[in-house]
C-alpha cells in the first residue's frame, strides 16, 4: 500500500516561503502607505518609464524657464520704470520751451534752465540695472550703456564748435549722433550685436532689443542734449539762432513724447507675453504634475484594504504554524 | 531440525529489525537534509534449499521523484539563466538612476538643459554658467559610469564563465568517477544510496548551469545528456576548454577575435557548436550576456554618446569651434564616427570650458574655441545648444536628445522588468519542483510509526528467541 507523506523538509521550506512572500507583501503595502507613493514606480509601469521620464524632464524645463521669466520680467519693469521717468521729464519741457520762443533772449536762456540736469537725469535713467545687469546694454549687460553727460556734452560741444545758425548746429548735433565716430563711439559703450531672445517657456521665446543706442532713444537724448548745449551758452552770439535752435528742439521733444510712448507700449506687449507664458506654464506644470501624481501615487483607501488583508492572512499563516508545529508523532511518543 | 531453523529464522528476523532501525534513524538524522533521498529496506523471504529460511533484506531503495527532480533542474538552468540576466539589466538601470533621480542620466540632461535656460535668461552670470558648466560634467560622468558598469559586467561575466567552466569541469570528472564506484559496489551487492546522494548534489550543481537530463544506465549509472543531445558524461567526462581574458575593454567581442569562445572535447556526442550544447543555462546566459546584452547596450550608449556629440558640436550651434572638438569630446579630441564604440566610457567635457581642467566657464557662453571673453550678455551659443538638444533635428527627423536618452532608459528597464518576470516565473517553478521532489523526502511522522512496528517486530522475535531457548532447555532437561 502507498501511503502518501510529505516530507518535513517540504512543509518546512513551504512554510518559510509563505512567511517571507506575505511578510515581503506586508513591507511593500507599508511603505506605500506612510509615503502615499508605489514603492516600485518602474515595476507598476512594466519598466517603461518613458512617459515619466518626459515629465520629469518637462517639469524640469519649466522650473528653469520660470526663473527665465522672472529675470526677464524684473528687466522689463526696470526698463519701463526708466522709460516712465524719462517721460516724465520729456513731458511739459516742449511746450513750455515753445512759450518762450519769440520772447527775447532772456525768455530763451529760462526756458533751458537746468536742461543739462535733465540730460543727465535721463542718461542715469537709460543706466538703470535689473539684478545687477544694465537694462539697456544689449549684449555687454555689465557696462553702463552711455557715457556720463558731461563726456558727451563736451564731446558735442567739440563737434558744434564753430557754428553760426541754427541749422548748421542742429546738423552737427544730428551727425553726431548719427555717423560712426561719434554717439557709437563717445555715447553709447554697450554692446553692439544683436540681442538674442530669452526663451520663456518651451514655446516661447522673446526678445528685448531696446538698447541705449537705439533710434528712439538717441532721438530723445539729442533734442535734450541741444537744450543742455544752450544752458551751456551754445550759439551765445546769435540770440535770433538761439531762437530757432530752441523752437526745433522744442518739436524735436514733442515728438520723442510720442516715440516714447509707442517704445512704453511695445515693452508692455512684451511684458503680457511674458505674463502668458507665466500662465501657459503654470498651466502645464499643474497638468503635469497631475499626470506624474497618477503615475506614481498609490490609492491609499485601497492599500489600507489590502494592508489589512494582507495582516489578518499573515495572522492566520501564525495560527496555523503554531498549530501544525504541535502535530508531531515524536511528541507523543513519551 | 525444525528448533535450530526456527531459531534461525528469528535471529534473521533481528537481523532485519536492526538493519530497518538503522535506516529509519539515518532517515530521521537527514529530515532537513537537501538533496537526501529516503531510504526503504526492501525485506523478502529468504529461501534456503526450497524451504523458508526467515526474512532477508533484498535491499536499501532510495526513494526520489525522479520526473520531479529532472523538471527541477530545469527549471534551475532557466533560473539561473534569468538571474544572470536580471542581475545585469539591475545594475545597469541603477547606474542609469529612477526617472525621479536628479542623478540619472535623464535626470542629468534635464539639468543640463534647465542650466542652459536658465544661462540664456541670465547670460553674464558666472554662477549660472558655472552650474551649466558642471551639470555638463555631470553629464558625461553619466556616460562614463553607466560605460563602466556595462564593461565590468562584461568582464565578471568573462570571469564568471571561466569558473563556472572549472566547476562544471571537476562536477563532471567525480561524477564519471561517481558512476564507476556504483557500478563497482552495486555488482558487489553494497549499499550505493550514500554515493547516489553524492552525485544527485554535483548533477543539482551542474544544472543550475547547463540544463541535462539524467539518463539511467545499467548498475546505478547515469549519462549526462545537455537539451540538445550532447552527452557530457557516459563512459568518461568531457571536457569544457575556456581562457578568459585579464583585462576586457569595450572593443573585444567574440567576433572580433578578442575573446575566448567555449569549446567542448571527450565528449561521446557533440551535437552542434558548444554553445548550442549547453543553451538554456547560467553559462549559456553569461556567455549572451558577455556578446550580446551588455555589448548591444554598450553600442546604444555610445549612439547615444555621439548623438550628444554631433548635436552640440555643429558649427551652427557654436561656431567658434573650427576643426577641434565641441562641448563634448572624445576624451578631449575631435569625435571619429569610425570610432564610436566605447565613446561612451571616452565621452569628456572639453578642457576649454572645463575650469578643473583650466579652462575658463565663459567659453560656454563665447564658444569652445573664442580666444577672449566676449560681450556678457552674448546668448547666441547657449540659446542654439538649448535649441540643438531640445528640438526636432530637421532633416534627420530625430528626436529631442532628451527623448532618446529616455528611451535608452526605459529600453534597460524594460529589459530589467522582463528578465525579472522569468527569474520570479522560473523561480517559483524550481519551487513547485522541489515542492514536489520533497514531498519524497523524510516525514519524520511516518519514520517514527516505521520504529514503533521495529519495535514490536524485534520484541517478537526476541519473544521468539526466548521461547525456543525454553523449548530447548525442556528438551535438555529430559
Amino acid at each position: 500500500m502507498t501511503i502518501n507523506s510529505v516530507g518535513d523538509l517540504a512543509s518546512s521550506l513551504l512554510a518559510r516561503r509563505n512567511n517571507s512572500a506575505l511578510k515581503g507583501k506586508f513591507q511593500i503595502l507599508a511603505q506605500e502607505l506612510s509615503t502615499g507613493r508605489k514603492a516600485d514606480i518602474a515595476k507598476e509601469l512594466a519598466g517603461n518609464t518613458s512617459q515619466l521620464n518626459a515629465l520629469e524632464h518637462s517639469l524640469r524645463a519649466i522650473d528653469a524657464y520660470k526663473g527665465a521669466q522672472t529675470t526677464l520680467e524684473q528687466k522689463l519693469n526696470h526698463a519701463e520704470i526708466a522709460l516712465g521717468s524719462i517721460s516724465d521729464v520729456l513731458s511739459g519741457i516742449g511746450t513750455s520751451a515753445l512759450a518762450n520762443v519769440g520772447a527775447g533772449p532772456v525768455a530763451v536762456d529760462r526756458a533751458v534752465i537746468g536742461a543739462e540736469d535733465r540730460f543727465e537725469a535721463v542718461i542715469s535713467s537709460l543706466s538703470v540695472r535689473a539684478g545687477g545687469t544694465f537694462v539697456f546694454s544689449g549684449t555687454s549687460s555689465q557696462t553702463a550703456p552711455l557715457n556720463d553727460s558731461t563726456t558727451i556734452l563736451t564731446a558735442l560741444e567739440a563737434a558744434t564748435a564753430g557754428d553760426m545758425t541754427a541749422s548748421d548746429f542742429s546738423q552737427s548735433i544730428e551727425d553726431w549722433f548719427a555717423q560712426p565716430g561719434g554717439f557709437d563711439v563717445v555715447g553709447y559703450v554697450g554692446g553692439d550685436a544683436p540681442v538674442n531672445g530669452v526663451g520663456v517657456s518651451p514655446t516661447t521665446e522673446l526678445t528685448f532689443e531696446l538698447t541705449a543706442e537705439a533710434e528712439e532713444i538717441r532721438d530723445v537724448l539729442k533734442d535734450l542734449a541741444v537744450f543742455a548745449l544752450m544752458e551751456r551758452e551754445a550759439l551765445s552770439g546769435f540770440p535770433d539762432e538761439r531762437d530757432t535752435l530752441l523752437a526745433t528742439a522744442a518739436q524735436g521733444v514733442m515728438q520723442s513724447e510720442n516715440v516714447l510712448i509707442g517704445i512704453r507700449a511695445e515693452l508692455g506687449l512684451l511684458q503680457s507675453q511674458v505674463s502668458d507664458a507665466r500662465a501657459e506654464n503654470s498651466a502645464q506644470e499643474n497638468a503635469m504634475s497631475k499626470m506624474k501624481s497618477d503615475l506614481v501615487s498609490v490609492d491609499l483607501f485601497e492599500t489600507a484594504s489590502r494592508f489589512e488583508e494582507v495582516q489578518l492572512q499573515l495572522e492566520s499563516f501564525y495560527l496555523a504554524t503554531s498549530k501544525t508545529a504541535r502535530l508531531s508523532l515524536t511528541g507523543f511518543l513519551r | 531440525m525444525s528448533l535450530t531453523s526456527a531459531l534461525a529464522n528469528a535471529n534473521s528476523g533481528l537481523a532485519a529489525a536492526t538493519r530497518t532501525a538503522q535506516v529509519v534513524s539515518s532517515n530521521v538524522a537527514n529530515a532537513l537534509t537537501e538533496g537526501y533521498g529516503r531510504r526503504e529496506v526492501n525485506l523478502g523471504a529468504a529461501v534456503l534449499g526450497g524451504g523458508g529460511a526467515g526474512v532477508r533484506v533484498t535491499g536499501v531503495e532510495r526513494v526520489v521523484n525522479q520526473v520531479a527532480i529532472n523538471e527541477r533542474r530545469l527549471s534551475e538552468a532557466a533560473s539561473g539563466a534569468a538571474e544572470k540576466e536580471a542581475t545585469f539589466y539591475a545594475q545597469l538601470n541603477a547606474v542609469l538612476g529612477s526617472s525621479e533621480d536628479p542623478n540619472s542620466l535623464t535626470g542629468r540632461i534635464a539639468g543640463f538643459e534647465a542650466a542652459l535656460i536658465s544661462s540664456a535668461a541670465t547670460p553674464e552670470s558666472t554662477t549660472q554658467l558655472s552650474t551649466a558648466v558642471n551639470a555638463a560634467r555631470d553629464l558625461t560622468s553619466a556616460f562614463n559610469s553607466a560605460a563602466k558598469v556595462i564593461q565590468d559586467a562584461r568582464q565578471s561575466a568573462d570571469q564568471s564563465i571561466a569558473n563556472q567552466v572549472s566547476q562544471i569541469n571537476d562536477a563532471l570528472s567525480i561524477v564519471a568517477d561517481l558512476n564507476n564506484q556504483i557500478r563497482t559496489q552495486s555488482v558487489s551487492g553494497f549499499d550505493t544510496t550514500a554515493l547516489f546522494d553524492q552525485r544527485q548534489q554535483l548533477v543539482d550543481q551542474i544544472s543550475e548551469m547547463i540544463p541535462i537530463q539524467e539518463i539511467p544506465r545499467e548498475h546505478g549509472r547515469i549519462a549526462l545528456m545537455t537539451s540538445n543531445g550532447t552527452i557530457l558524461v557516459e563512459e568518461k567526462a568531457a571536457q569544457f576548454d575556456f581562457s578568459p581574458t585579464s583585462t576586457l575593454v569595450p572593443e573585444m567581442t567574440i567576433q572580433s577575435g578578442g575573446l575566448s569562445g567555449l569549446s567542448i572535447s571527450g565528449s561521446a556526442t557533440l551535437a552542434g557548436s558548444a554553445l548550442s550544447a549547453i543553451s538554456g543555462g547560467g553559462l549559456a546566459a553569461t556567455f549572451a550576456l558577455r556578446d550580446e546584452a551588455a555589448v548591444n547596450a554598450q553600442a546604444s550608449l555610445d549612439a547615444l554618446a555621439r548623438d550628444l556629440i554631433e548635436r552640440t558640436n555643429a558649427p551652427t550651434v557654436d561656431p567658434t569651434i573650427g576643426g577641434g572638438p565641441g562641448l563634448f569630446t572624445d576624451n578631449g579630441a575631435v569625435f571619429d564616427p569610425l570610432d564610436e564604440v566605447g565613446l561612451s566610457a571616452r565621452l569628456s567635457l572639453n578642457a576649454a570650458v572645463d575650469p578643473r581642467a583650466g579652462g575658463e566657464i565663459w567659453r560656454l557662453r563665447d564658444g569652445v574655441g573664442a580666444a577672449v571673453q566676449g560681450p556678457v550678455g552674448e546668448t547666441g551659443i547657449i540659446n542654439a545648444m538649448h535649441e540643438a538638444l531640445s528640438q526636432n533635428q530637421s532633416g534627420a527627423t530625430r528626436l529631442p536628445f532628451s527623448n532618446l536618452a529616455s528611451e535608452y532608459q526605459s529600453g534597460v528597464g524594460s529589459a530589467l522588468f522582463q528578465a525579472e518576470n522569468r527569474l520570479t516565473f522560473a523561480t517559483s517553478q524550481v519551487a513547485a519542483f522541489g515542492d514536489a521532489e520533497r514531498a519524497f523526502g523524510v516525514d519524520t511522522d511516518q519514520e517514527m510509526q516505521k520504529l514503533l512496528s521495529i519495535e514490536q517486530n524485534y520484541a517478537a522475535n526476541a519473544r521468539v528467541i526466548q521461547t525456543i531457548d525454553e523449548m530447548m532447555q525442556s528438551l535438555l532437561r529430559i
